[in-house]
């Protein structure tokens, strides 16, 4: 870690950026302060003594959840030692908890003045990454003791506690303390910092406001000793992979958030600026993580069925059946200035919706969720019919309704000019790219299944069998470019082909809907150098047009994307392909100290002996951090058939052993085994000379 | 927004707006300023409204039962009401949202005058 990357913790929806000294200063650029349901409660926070800014020794990263800062008052020459240490310690809760302690270490006492300065802009998140300034009146007072900072517009209020457990000076712009320390003696004090929303309504029975308190505290780390406790154990020969799979848990700790309405915990998309119900991102890391904690899939599916669409509203681009893509809380959605409450903007979470329901079912054997959300299912199946395919062609297109609010791109690969023709071309809307037909096609697969099995109703699993494979005939006849032998992006809204070469092909394998012919023409193609980086498949060919190899995504490589590459190689028996992507992104991984980022650059590996990191990539970001949840299925070819635990594993040399011990499914808990007897292609992962 | 519509879609009946739900069964409070004023009984596939007394699985705050109608009639959007301090749930909150959001899908309301329905409905 840098000395100059910002130090995050986080539960849930509340997080806090700081410095590494454990100060915040928010500005345009540096997105540091205490953010709760996507509202930013605290913007300023500086501890200084007697003036000074303490200097950093060091920060640790304790847990996900708590930080300590070690600190001095250094003298400015390395010829005098310092005097005083300080050490700040930080764990979040519904706002978040802060000890400061300081030691005196010399043999003289010392009266310092340690002062706090503390300020709100109470930024939605939306305003902290667009720079938009505030419609409401901002306030500060000081009440019985505690400063409080805070926020109105209409019936719109939050506010900020701070308070200290022993007497302070408050003032609006802060709190003082006037400290007398004997020689070799300490002063400490536990400051809370409380996020307040205000309603107008009267509640004959009021809920407690959310102040941190030690037993949070200590139950957060309870929860997390027992997350990882419950989880597969690895052991791997290869030892960075123990570090890699370890990360991934706690990071995925670190990301769930429980809503309130459906029991259990989801994952949240990515922090800092994810922090959130997302349809897409949500269902895919489930999907990752299903093998080593199902209990996220069936909360996830629960929740995004609860807020599933059924109207007809152009602003939040929703329609009856669809899944939502984005549900925020702040300022800017509070008065439809956003259309995130929620947004419906993307194309594939409905078909994700089911895929990932039926997944779970044949992992679990849990088919109680699956007659639970028939309607819900049903439902997803009519929008897919009905309003996914726009003008009735038979594939799913997408359109934003309002241009100034909507997202333009609705599919994963959502930045503006993602969707381009190979000579760069940004191709029109309406646009159905390759992936939503594959992701209908596996969807229709897998409800024929639940139809016949589960919910007794084998007509409708018949017709859903025959519309699948009407679509597969007629997907492999329309996308399929013959003289590049690929399928193209897209049609766009003239159902003209796209004719980029992209990581998109490789979902594709993952649904089922390319032939067997054609997934070989893919194959070859993603494992060429075009694609493949050495590191990892690239989300566009460096032979395209608007390939960029820090383009976000148009040529950089997204972990999670390989790793459903990776799994639809799988699919269609590409062993030893599949084991090749695995491997190189786990040691990706490693060179990223066990955390996969959201992207990073699509440089050839001949050229670097790092991956380059993206500049502005979340992390850590969920489905990110599921990607070696999802190699590791891979390598070990694990798979279900709603009895039996199905382990057919293909392990690149270099990774030798791997064994997931305690796997849970419909068979209670089982172990899988794996070692190395593919040969990889070596030249694709050799590293530069 | 005034261009959305409540169980239709370019004037046809929209599948999976209105639907019976059997997971809905119970009676949802209604608080306005602090006092229950009445319920709703939730059948799955309706909704009566009823007078306050009896127990209840979630009771529903709002500063009026006008907001509340709007709620229903899709004219306030059940997340931005919350989020403007009009609207809370308290008791089981999963049933409390599953039933707004029915509501908001149109179901029907029994006992109610004019001001449940919704736009065209």
């Amino acid at each position: 870690m840098s000395s100059n990357e910002p130090v995050s913790i986080l539960d849930g929806n509340t997080f806090v950026v700081s410095d590494r000294r454990g100060d915040m200063e928010a500005t345009p650029i540096e997105n540091h302060g205490l953010f709760l349901n996507d509202t930013r409660f605290l913007s300023r926070w500086v501890l200084t003594i007697d003036g000074l800014r303490p200097t950093l020794l060091s920060a640790d990263d304790l847990a996900y959840f708590r930080v300590q800062f070690f600190l001095a008052l250094t003298t400015g020459t390395i010829y005098v030692d310092s005097k005083l240490s300080i050490v700040r310690r930080r764990s979040v809760c519904d706002g978040f908890r802060e000890d400061i302690e300081i030691v005196n270490h010399d043999r003289q006492p010392v009266t310092l003045r340690v002062h706090l300065e503390a300020a709100s802009d109470f930024a939605d998140l939306f305003e902290v990454k667009d720079k938009l300034a505030k419609k409401g009146e901002l306030y500060r007072k000081i009440d019985n003791g505690h400063l409080l900072l805070g926020y109105r517009r209409d019936g719109f209020r939050r506010e900020t506690i701070i308070s200290s457990s022993v007497p302070a000076e408050v003032r609006e712009e802060g709190l003082t303390f006037e400290v007398y320390l004997e020689p070799q003696s300490s002063w400490s004090t536990s400051l809370d910092v409380a996020a307040v929303f205000l309603r107008a309504i009267r509640d004959p029975k009021p809920r407690a406001q959310g102040h941190p308190r030690n037993e949070d505290h200590a139950e957060l780390g309870r929860d997390l000793a027992k997350w990882v406790d419950e989880a597969p154990r690895l052991v791997a020969s290869w030892e960075p992979l123990g570090n890699i799979y370890k990360r991934s848990l706690i990071d995925l700790a670190a990301l769930r958030f429980t809503t309130g309405v459906t029991p259990g915990a989801l994952p949240a998309a990515g922090l800092p600026w994810f922090m959130a119900i997302f349809g897409r991102d949500s269902l895919i890391t489930s999907f990752q993580a299903l093998p080593f904690a199902p209990e996220l899939a069936a909360t996830t599916l629960r929740t995004l069925a609860l807020f599933q669409g059924h109207a007809m509203d152009p602003f939040r681009d929703e329609e009856p059946g669809k899944i939502l893509h984005e549900l925020r809380l702040g300022e800017l959605t509070a008065f439809e200035e956003r259309p995130h409450s929620p947004y419906y903007g993307s194309a594939d979470g409905t078909m994700l919706f089911l895929v990932l329901l039926e997944e779970y079912v044949r992992w679990t054997g849990d088919r109680d969720l699956a007659r639970e959300l028939e309607l819900e299912a049903r439902a997803a199946i009519t929008w897919i019919d009905r309003y996914g395919d726009r003008d009735g062609d038979g594939y799913v297109e997408y359109e934003r309704h309002i241009a100034e609010t909507g997202l333009d791109n609705q599919c994963w690969k959502d930045s503006w000019d993602s969707i381009a023709f190979a000579d760069g071309t940004i191709a029109p809307t309406p646009r159905a790219t390759c992936e939503l037909q594959g992701y209908v096609y596996d969807a229709k697969v897998r409800m024929a299944r639940l139809a016949r099995d589960v919910w007794g109703d084998p007509g409708w699993a018949s017709a859903l069998e025959q519309q699948a494979a009407e679509l597969k005939q007629r997907f492999n006849r329309d996308f399929w470019i013959p003289e590049r032998s690929f399928f193209a992006l897209a049609l766009d809204g003239k159902k003209r082909k796209v004719d980029a070469l992209t990581s998109n092909i490789g979902h594709l394998l993952w649904s089922g809907i390319a032939d067997d012919d054609k997934a070989r023409s893919c194959v070859q193609h993603l494992m060429s150098d075009d694609l493949f980086s050495g590191w990892g498949v690239r989300t566009m060919a460096a032979t395209e047009g608007s390939y960029n190899p820090i383009g976000y995504h148009v040529g950089t490589v997204w972990p999670h994307d390989n790793s459903i590459i990776a799994w639809g190689l799988r699919r269609y028996g590409y062993k030893a392909e599949s084991a090749t992507i695995c491997r190189a992104m786990l040691e990706a991984a490693n060179l990223f100290r066990g955390r996969l980022p959201e992207a990073f650059g699509g440089y050839p590996r001949r050229q670097t002996h790092y991956p380059v990191e993206y500049p502005t990539a979340c992390s850590p970001q969920a489905w990110a951090t599921g990607a070696p949840l999802l190699f590791l299925r891979a390598l070990l070819g694990l798979d279900s058939d709603e009895r039996h635990l199905i382990v057919d594993p293909a392990i690149p040399e270099p990774l030798g052993q791997i064994e997931l011990l305690d796997l849970p499914g419909c068979w209670g808990r089982m172990d899988a085994f794996g070692r190395a007897r593919e040969t990889v292609r070596e030249a694709a992962v050799s590293s530069p000379a | 927004m005034g261009d959305r519509e409540i169980g239709a879609g370019e004037g046809q009946a929209a599948p999976g707006a209105v639907r019976r739900d059997d997971r809905l069964s119970g009676r949802l409070g209604i608080v306005v300023d602090g006092k229950t004023v009445a319920a709703l009984r939730m059948d799955g596939g309706g909704a009566t409204l009823e007078p306050a007394e009896g127990p209840t699985r979630a009771s529903v705050l709002v500063t009026s039962m006008d907001e509340l109608q709007r709620m229903a009639r899709g004219e306030l959007n059940l997340v931005v009401a919350s989020l403007r301090g009009s609207l809370s749930v308290r008791g089981d909150v999963g049933f409390a949202v599953r039933a707004l959001r029915a509501l908001e899908a149109g179901m029907p309301v029994e006992g109610a005058g004019q001001g449940w329905k919704a736009q065209g409905g």
